[in-house]
């Protein structure tokens, strides 16, 4: 049988020697987005960063503060942007633990590489109190039918109606505790860590799915958190979401 | 060659592939196509039996229409009485070496059509296993029918609604129905119904004549599709259903299969509220139908000026061929999806996109590595849990790489 040179559109070779070069440096996957991105024309391009791998931009910084997760939502939708699931944003968090430490480059919506300053200020602030830590919602709602459990994710709101995709929850920890950095495809923790301390960059607090509650994630001095478990009706001032814009491939 | 019903009427969509929407016809063409076995099941009176009219009207007069009945003996449809074997016992001469029953021209015949299937009892279904395998079995005999291409087409209710019915196909019948499509989810739009009334108020089903014989098409289209190339990502997706989704964690053994009649109810926490707890594995046997009928559908999609998404059309196939098959935890379709086991196939579809989107670079880089005859172990190990099948799949072919050259 002849082995395809080629699949799901990657060139297996080229996958090869990058997955080759990434395990002798420790690299995740690789960080420069393959596509150019077209994001909604009311952003500033700057303020965002590129998830790998996706055509999805992130916000360096909450906005929507002081709002519910619904409310959330209808707001951000109205700006053409939407809110990050955990499967977006725990890998953008893994990606900036990555280019602080220099073992790879985050690049903005521009495309501009963000020096590493920039990203070890931005891991700070993701993993510590540092700029008094974040407070973000995430676009995951969990539900339990029976003896199933599911999650609602990919929430859009357009022409006045919503849409959603619900799928059975993954294999995930269902206890909570200190995890390793390692999410299923849902964005969910897998492993629990040895180290049951906090270790800013090497773990973090994960809270397991809670029937009808949403996700967040939370940092602030001394912890880090992904928050399975939260009321959508609860509102912050402090609690805003790292709007997501979706940019579309430059034929 | 494509299929397009005389009568039949239904623009509903029972698919989108590449952009291009897949309708009943369109269904039934690629089972044409790939000679996959079809079920129709679903209310009375909104057009199956008329669909397999149609479609025997593309075979000439070399179809076979049989109404599910218990007196029903198929044998008797492919002999009759050898009149050689007459003449000679008229005229009192010796009969040895003459059989009294001699095959008929119907085992000649390309389709075969059973209506209203469910009414017969199992013993008699059970003839008709045969039947749809593409041979008749006479006197310990098997004599294969069709010459060299047989397709089934059956039709009936399933419901306790339906007094006449049997009820329940049977695991080993579901087996020979490659395709099983319940018509009460994809029902004619109401501009359908207004062209089949304002066309023909006869409610009796439309016999077509015979001049249509369209047999050498769909024997040419059968033929150009066992040459087509599999595409190699459609033998990832194949192992994945037949391998990744027998996976359980090692707490539960490790395997769906193995744990016999305790799947689904020995699992608990979160394996039950994954699609663990939803879906068994397809059997070898599926995975081939699931392939056909994908590799069906892509020609069909490349017919209407479309380009073939191989992931999408194994799910689309996927679909279609397990909806019904058996392998769905039928007490969690009731609970969660409304009994639809198209929206539960929808939720195992949406996973197995998640978990092919999680590890496509993986895939490409590990394609590369078994090309080269290697085994990069760090590489093999980021296949785990359900995904070990390619790990395994992997080795073997860097093996074979290595023995080859």
């Amino acid at each position: 049988m002849k082995l395809p040179e080629k699949i799901f559109g990657i060139e297996t070779e080229k996958a090869y020697e990058e997955y080759l070069a990434r395990s002798k440096t420790k690299k995740p996957k690789p960080r420069t987005p393959a596509n150019p991105v077209r994001p909604p024309a009311n952003i500033n391009q700057r303020d965002y960063i590129r998830i790998p791998g996706t055509n999805t931009l992130i916000a360096r910084e909450e906005t929507n503060k002081g709002l519910n997760w619904d409310d959330t939502h209808f707001t951000l939708q109205d700006s053409g942007l939407y809110m990050p699931s955990q499967k977006l944003f725990m890998p953008y968090f893994l990606n900036v633990i990555e280019a602080a430490k220099g073992n790879t480059t985050l690049y903005d919506g521009a495309n501009n590489p963000i020096p590493r300053d920039e990203a070890e200020d931005l891991y700070k602030y993701l993993t510590s109190g540092h700029r008094d830590g974040c407070w973000t919602w995430l676009d995951a709602k969990f539900e339990k039918e029976g003896s199933s459990w599911f999650i609602e994710t990919d929430h859009r709101v357009a022409q006045g109606s919503t849409s959603k995709t619900r799928m059975p929850l993954e294999a995930c920890l269902r206890e909570d505790a200190y995890v390793e950095l390692d999410f299923n495809s849902q964005g969910l923790a897998t492993k629990k860590s040895t180290d049951q301390d906090y270790k800013q960059g090497e773990n973090i607090y994960y809270w397991h799915p809670r029937d009808g509650t949403v996700a967040r994630f939370n940092a602030g001095s001394g912890w880090a958190d992904l928050i399975c478990g939260r009321d959508p009706s609860g509102s912050y001032a402090e609690l805003g979401v790292f709007a997501c814009a979706e940019g579309t491939s430059k034929s | 060659m494509a299929f397009k019903a005389k009568t039949y009427k239904n623009s509903t969509e029972l698919a989108n592939l590449s952009g291009i929407p897949i309708y009943m016809d369109d269904m039934v063409d690629a089972s044409l196509r790939g000679r996959l076995n079809t079920f129709l099941q679903g209310n009375t009176g909104f057009g199956k039996t008329q669909l397999v009219r149609d479609v025997m009207g593309y075979f000439g007069d070399k179809s076979l229409f049989i109404l599910g009945r218990n007196d029903m003996d198929t044998r008797e449809l492919f002999q009759q009485v050898n009149p050689e074997y007459l003449r000679a016992l008229r005229e009192q001469r010796d009969t040895q070496g003459q059989r009294f029953k001699e095959l008929t021209d119907k085992v000649g015949y390309h389709f075969v059509a059973v209506d209203e299937l469910p009414n017969c009892v199992p013993a008699v279904r059970a003839q008709l296993f045969n039947l749809f395998d593409g041979f008749i079995e006479i006197d310990g005999k098997a004599y294969p029918i069709g010459s060299g291409y047989s397709i089934g087409m059956a039709t009936g209710n399933i419901g306790q609604e339906f007094t006449e019915s049997s009820n329940e196909l049977g695991r080993a019948l579901k087996d020979r129905m490659h395709l099983i499509i319940d018509t009460d989810y994809f029902r004619p739009q109401p501009i359908d119904t207004l062209d089949m009334l304002a066309n023909d108020r006869n409610p009796r089903v439309k016999f077509e004549d015979a001049k249509d014989d369209k047999t050498d098409d769909i024997l040419e289209a059968h033929r150009r599709l066992t040459d087509r190339e599999v595409p190699f990502v459609k033998y990832i997706v194949a192992n994945y259903l037949v391998h990744g989704l027998d996976h359980l964690p090692e707490e539960y053994g490790g395997s769906k299969t193995a744990l016999k009649s305790g799947w689904p109810n020995k699992l608990e926490g979160h394996a039950s509220g994954s699609d663990e707890a939803l879906i068994l594995p397809v059997s070898p046997r599926a995975a081939k139908s699931i392939l056909t009928l994908s590799q069906a559908l892509d020609e069909v999609v490349e017919e209407r000026g479309g380009t073939p998404d191989s992931f999408d059309s194994m799910m689309t196939a996927f679909k279609f061929a397990s909806a019904y098959s058996g392998v769905l935890n039928p007490a969690l379709v009731r609970q969660t999806y409304d009994e639809n086991p198209y929206r539960a196939m929808d939720a195992v579809i949406e996973t197995t996109k998640a978990q092919f989107d999680d590890k496509k670079d993986e895939m490409a880089a590990g394609i590369a590595m078994a090309g080269k005859g290697k085994k990069n172990k760090r590489l093999l190990d980021e296949f785990d849990g359900r995904w070990s099948f390619m790990s395994n799949l992997l080795e073997n072919l860097a093996d074979r790489q290595n023995e080859t050259s």
